[in-house]
């Protein structure tokens, strides 16, 4: 029985003294890092968020933080220097950059170093070049014959356009038809509408299917005719237009995609804020938070002919 | 099938209400029955000791004896008794014995009313048995509590209230000196169902946790249910405070007025039509934020008081009628004191609630039958509002209107309770995307249910089956079925008690519990495929040993189901959305209590476990499994109480020294920013947002809690008029209890720190 008593009344009596919180061990990483090294581009630019042990906003002070890339196929060696950024709202960030074209196909790790010497690390690799060729639309030829002779000819246009993006291409993100279209002859610039065509691998039921991996690489299929009714739908909501009947001017088009690694890919194949928040769900930094990619942009733009264009119910803006 | 289930289901209640008229109409033999009141003021004596005896001597075995105890009305009924001639006799302690010569007749019914006088006599040094109430009488998760119970326990007032005796019982959890949730036996505030003279209160607890709605001196009698309750109370999941209204006094007419750093009262009470009508009414206001923050040198931003009132009136011998109203206001600001001198934020953080409440009570004895017919109806509602006055950001609004009818019949030892309800409530929400997968809206549920729970005696072996059959129609109509059963084994000193039940609630409340410091509280109809439930096990042994000592343990286990809790995201915001999750709550309530007339000591020891299993999609990503097994901010694995309480004269002086261990918190490793990398990201515009990074929710402790409160009180008694001081010290060695942390600033909110008190009420007669 006294065995029992001191059983539960020592841990009582000790926890019972504690009046401290114990907030935890702290942050025992150094940094959370976002950005992506760009192929297609001169300056390189990574976010850098020391972890705070409080909730605070970032400053405008200097960060204690050394950013070094390092080319693994070359070993060159690339100090980033800070810069600070004021978002839109006011806030502020900072931003490495470093002014170099980041070469495709090759591995680069982003080294970010504390004063203490407690480094976050993340290592990446670039796709390598990728090209693009645009497939003619598909015309069916329609021969009526009449007394045993040809009499008619119909021509059907599917005005569905095809790109084969050719290379060792892991992934494509982010890919959208980016329209240049106008609601009246007169209006030369238009406006530029995109419509979302999903990433490789989506999950998501609305996208999936349109970014199709081929032996080649990737074949994506550009959906001319079925686009006109999103299109009609955001000019009707921007007020542009009052009726769906309305015809809309077409200015000119291209895709768009981000071709990254193999690494830039969801967890949950979509990208979700609400999933992907906690850390480490989505992040490839080591000792640290955050995503770092690699990749470059593609951006084909529409060379099909003016019949095709027509044949999805655009049309032809006049010269 | 399913169809054929539902009929049965509803039919049952009315099939064992048939089968028990039957029965009665078959014994049916006198009856005696009545009320039983106190001479001096009308008061109904609960637990009066009636015997009926029969006159004649030579009937082998001895004469025929019949007994019963008065109920909280003072209702007594013996039946089945062969006609011939009795003596019917009251005993109650502290008060004369009453005896009378009756005759009984075959199937005669004899309406007995008995005022009893008191003797004006101290009490010897042992309590009658019958009478008792305590911290160590429970039986299967029933207590019962009296205003002397409630005086025992230190607080800052001269008056006593219900919401400081709560805090002592082991198994209840409280948010400490701030934030007015009570949790009951693992459940959460909004699963307790709070009755005032059988009308719902929404929120009875006051913003500081020493306040309710129900001070001491209003208080008859308050039974809590802390689970296993029977199929009378429906609608909520985990337990039942069943506060009974004192009647006003029917003879003589009584004023108090009361002043403290806290709160200030004043109280009338007194006969409105002599021996017939009376009523009785308080009015509280808090002082808090005006004196007691001057006391602590520390802003106390709380303003509440309430307004009750009952007319009780007896309209014939066998008729009674009582209309009980309630007004119940809070205002104050619990998450951060610190910032005091920022208005803005001040507002934004200030939550407000108001409870109405307004019903009627009919007790009916019928002329004929041996039954005993109480019919209520009420209104109530209560509006809870979130940030500045002049433009909430959240408000919640809940109105309910309903009648419920409760009928016992008495067939000798057994009896047969049954009833129905009907209710329609209203809720109505906005919320700002507080929940946000759970919009703010507009509802009307009407539920309906009926019930039937016997109750049959066999020599000190008590057993209640019950079954409550009830449904919400909103669209489809389910019926959901509810058994209950509590049985009860007295033999000499000992008790074996248990309890068990199916418990529903259709019209849910949701907190968001990741912040401690929020009691704002929004009521909605719960989603109908997923209706809470609950399972309730209950089982205890009690034990009166000599000289006044009882000892009292119970092991409870509940388990829930449908519940809606907030998901955990790292984006640091006070919005989320709700995420499915089931529960388990288990534990063990050890009491043992000296009782005797001059001093009095409990000791309490409370073991518990509460755990939730969160069922939110993005779990098995996160952390690798489907269901997270966590440990929600209520529980406290160990409390311990100690009370104790001696009257010298005049003079009363009271101590208790409470302790609860730690309840989780979520610690945080530290804060980032999050920027969704879905695809070509421009890290110089895309700001991102900030993210707090830890690693499982609620993985921390905060310290134990532990407090020390002394009082005395001195009663000096002038002609017309008594006096009563009270000193009182809280927290006397100033310990540092965490109220609430925040871990995005890691700043931490005390409660309350030592604070001396001294209070007067006055009392006119």
């Amino acid at each position: 029985m006294p065995r029992l008593l001191a059983f539960l009344l020592i841990p009582l009596l000790v926890g019972g003294c504690e009046a401290t919180v114990d907030p935890g061990p702290g942050p025992d990483r150094p940094f959370t890092l976002y950005g992506y090294f760009d192929a297609g581009s001169d300056v390189q630019a990574v976010r850098v968020i020391p972890i705070a042990e409080t909730l605070v906003p970032e400053t405008r002070e200097p960060i204690d933080a050394r950013v070094v890339s390092t080319d693994l196929g070359t070993g060159a060696e690339v100090v980033w220097r800070d810069s600070v950024v004021t978002f839109a709202s006011g806030a502020v960030g900072h931003v490495y950059t470093a002014p170099f074209r980041a070469r495709f196909g090759s591995a680069y790790r982003l080294t970010v170093t504390r004063s203490d010497g407690l480094a976050s690390v993340v290592e990446t690799q670039m796709p390598p070049e990728a090209t693009v060729e645009e497939q003619p639309a598909r015309r069916d030829t329609t021969i009526r014959e009449s007394g045993g002779m040809p009499a008619d000819t119909t021509i059907r246009i599917d005005p569905s356009i095809t790109f084969d993006i050719r290379g060792a291409i892991p992934r494509l993100l982010d890919v959208q038809a980016e329209y240049r279209v106008a609601v009246s002859a007169a209006d030369e610039d238009g406006i530029v509408l995109s419509i979302p065509y999903g990433s490789s691998g989506d999950t998501d039921s609305s996208t999936s299917g349109l970014v199709q991996q081929t032996a080649e690489g990737w074949r994506i299929t550009m959906r001319l005719e079925q686009d006109v009714v999103p299109l009609k739908t955001e000019l009707l909501r921007l007020g542009l237009i009052d009726r769906r009947s309305e015809p809309i001017y077409f200015l000119d088009a291209r895709l768009t995609m981000l071709a990254v690694g193999e690494e830039w890919v969801s967890p949950t194949g979509v990208f979700d804020s609400e999933a992907l928040v906690e850390p480490g769900t989505f992040s490839n930094v080591q000792n640290g938070f955050g995503f770092v990619g690699a990749g470059y942009p593609i951006t084909p733009a529409l060379q099909a002919p003016d019949d095709v264009i027509e044949a999805a119910g655009f049309i032809i803006a006049p010269e | 099938m399913t169809r054929l289930l539902r009929r049965i289901a509803w039919a049952l209640p009315f099939a064992l209400l048939l089968a028990f008229a039957g029965l009665g109409e078959a014994h049916a033999q006198g009856t005696v029955r009545g009320f039983v009141t106190d001479a001096t003021d009308g008061l109904p004596l609960q637990d009066v000791n009636v015997v009926l005896t029969e006159a004649r001597e030579d009937r082998v075995g001895g004469p025929l004896k019949y007994g019963a105890v008065t109920d909280r009305d003072g209702f007594y009924a013996l039946t089945q008794i062969p006609a011939g001639d009795y003596t019917i006799r009251f005993t109650f302690v502290g008060y004369e014995r009453y005896e009378y010569a009756v005759k009984m007749e075959a199937g005669g019914l004899l309406a007995l009313n008995v005022e009893l006088q008191p003797t004006g006599e101290e009490l010897g040094e042992l309590v009658v048995e019958g009478a008792r109430t305590g911290a160590a009488r429970i039986t299967a998760g029933q207590q019962s509590i009296r205003p002397a119970d409630i005086e025992r326990i230190p607080s800052p007032d001269v008056s006593g209230d219900l919401a400081t005796f709560l805090s002592t019982l082991p198994g209840v959890v409280s948010t400490g000196d701030r934030g007015g949730n009570l949790f009951v036996r693992g459940g959460e505030p909004t699963q307790n169902l709070v009755l005032l003279d059988g009308i719902p209160i929404y929120q009875p607890f006051h913003l500081i946790g020493f306040y309710s709605a129900f001070p001491s001196d209003l208080v008859q009698r308050a039974d809590l249910y802390a689970g296993g309750y029977g199929a009378r109370f429906a609608g909520r999941l985990s337990s039942v405070l069943d506060v009974a209204v004192v009647n006003g006094n029917k003879k003589q007419f009584r004023a108090s007025a009361s002043a403290s750093p806290f709160i200030t009262g004043l109280q009338i009470d007194g006969p409105v039509v002599d021996d017939r009508a009376s009523l009785v009414f308080s009015l509280r206001q808090s002082v808090v934020e005006e004196v007691a923050s001057e006391l602590v040198d520390q802003s106390l931003p709380y303003n509440f008081g309430e307004a009750l009132g009952k007319v009780h009136l007896l309209l014939t011998e066998e008729a009674q009628l009582s209309v009980t109203a309630l007004r119940s206001w809070d205002r104050g600001r619990l998450a951060d004191f610190a910032t005091e001198d920022a208005v803005a934020v001040a507002e934004a953080d200030e939550v407000r609630y108001t409870s109405n409440a307004i019903g009627g009570r009919l007790l009916l004895v019928p002329d004929r039958l041996p039954l005993l017919a109480e019919i209520l109806v009420h209104y109530a509602s209560h509006r809870s509002e979130l940030g500045s006055r002049s433009d909430p950001r959240q408000t919640s609004y809940v109105e309910r209107i309903g009648g419920e009818a409760h009928m016992t019949q008495y067939l000798g030892d057994h009896e047969m309770t049954f009833g129905l309800f009907a209710r329609t409530v209203e809720v109505d929400s906005r919320l700002a995307g507080l929940y946000q997968n759970f919009d703010g809206n507009q509802e009307w549920i009407t539920e309906v249910g009926a019930y039937a729970e016997p109750s049959f005696h066999f020599g000190g072996l008590q057993v209640r089956p019950g079954l409550l059959v009830q449904t919400a129609f909103r669209g489809a109509t389910k019926p959901l079925v509810e058994p209950r059963l509590r049985v009860v084994y007295e033999r000499g000193r000992h008790a074996l008690s248990g309890a068990a039940g199916v418990y529903h609630q259709q019209i849910v409340g949701l907190q968001d519990r990741r912040d401690a410091a929020s009691v704002f509280t929004v009521w909605t109809g719960a989603e109908e495929a997923r209706v809470p439930r609950a399972t309730h096990v209950i089982a205890g042994y009690r034990a009166r040993l000599p000289w006044g000592f009882e000892v009292a343990g119970e092991a409870y286990h509940k388990w829930l189901e449908g519940l809606s809790i907030g998901e955990w995201t790292a984006f640091p915001r006070f919005t989320t959305r709700l995420q499915p999750a089931k529960g388990t709550a288990r534990g063990l309530d050890l009491r043992a209590e000296l009782q005797r007339a001059r001093y009095y000591f409990a000791l309490t020891y409370g073991l518990a476990e509460v755990e939730y299993q969160a069922e939110q999609e993005t779990l098995a990503l996160w952390y690798g499994t489907e269901r997270l097994r966590y440990n929600p901010p209520h529980d406290r694995r160990h409390q311990v109480g100690a009370t104790a309480a001696v009257t010298l004269g005049a003079l009363d002086l009271s101590a208790r020294w409470q302790y609860g261990s730690g309840i989780p918190f979520t610690r945080a490793f530290g804060f980032d920013g999050f920027v969704l990398a879905d695809g070509a990201i421009d890290v110089t515009r895309e700001e991102g947002r900030r993210r707090v990074i830890y690693e499982r929710p609620y993985n921390g402790r905060l310290p134990a809690y532990h407090r020390l409160d002394l009082a005395a009180a001195y009663t000096v008694a002038f002609s017309g008029a008594d006096v009563a001081l009270q000193a009182s010290i809280l927290n006397l060695y100033d310990r540092d209890n965490v109220f609430y942390y925040d871990v995005f600033t890691q700043r931490r909110v005390d409660q309350l720190p030592l604070i001396p008190s001294l209070g007067v009420k006055v009392t006119l007669r």
